[in-house]
């Protein structure tokens, strides 16, 4: 988070301009890929198994 | 744009069922206790008999409000859906969290066809920790959004605050 708000659109001083993606964008993507690449490789070992046969024992 | 007092309607309701939604996992996620950890064959059947339940009359409708009620939100106020990138990730998040639930029914539904039939080992079952906790942390990231609306206007709300202030400058 930056500790800065977005403004309230409502009150009609939104005044952020195009900056390109915000640090805490590209953080939160950073973190999204490495949750992926975490359950990919902890579900490598069982081969990939997932979903509703799998609760079957 | 929404009248004030719909908007704040709409706002309670979603707050509501956004709350709830995040409650109610917490109550799956409870189930799995004795599911995974209690030797009481009878109160293992118990827990995922309810962890059904709980999905389809508590997880599904709450998520369902949630996400009908932020999009009406979005689409009826000045925030938008696609403007500021707190909104479009809250959506994107939510809207995958919803999609999952959905999807993870039959998976639910044989785990409790399991434990309702008394000749079936239960012990064989292995709960439902991975994807109650794994929602439980994909939706606690729309409610830090919500709550600190961190700064970005995407291109498209760059483009549109634009519009709006030469329109304004022209009348």
């Amino acid at each position: 988070m930056t500790g800065r708000s977005a403004p309230d659109p409502t009150d009609g001083r939104a005044t952020d301009g195009p900056r390109g993606l915000p640090r805490w964008v590209r953080l939160l993507a950073l973190g999204f890929v490495l949750v992926v690449i975490v359950l990919v490789v902890t579900m490598l070992p069982v081969g990939g198994e997932h979903g509703p046969g799998r609760h079957g024992g | 744009m929404m009248a004030r007092g719909f908007r704040q309607l709409m706002l309670t309701v979603h707050v509501t069922a956004s709350v709830g939604w995040l409650g109610a996992i917490v109550a799956y996620v409870a189930l799995n206790v004795p599911a995974l950890a209690s030797g009481d064959e009878q109160l293992i059947r118990a827990a995922y008999l309810m962890m059904e339940v709980v999905l389809r009359y508590a997880l599904i409708p709450l998520a369902a409000v949630s996400l009908t009620t932020g999009i009406a939100q979005a689409l009826g106020t000045p925030w938008g859906l696609f403007r500021h990138y707190w909104v479009t990730i809250s959506l994107a998040l939510t809207a995958f969290a919803f999609v999952i639930l959905v999807l993870h029914v039959p998976a639910v539904e044989d785990m409790a066809a399991v434990a309702a039939n008394p000749r079936a080992d239960v012990t064989r079952l292995d709960g439902d920790l991975f994807h109650s906790v794994g929602g439980l942390v994909v939706l606690l990231v729309p409610l830090a959004l919500n709550i600190y609306k961190p700064r970005g206007l995407t291109r498209y709300g760059w483009r549109r605050t634009q519009e709006h202030r030469r329109t304004a400058s022209h009348t």
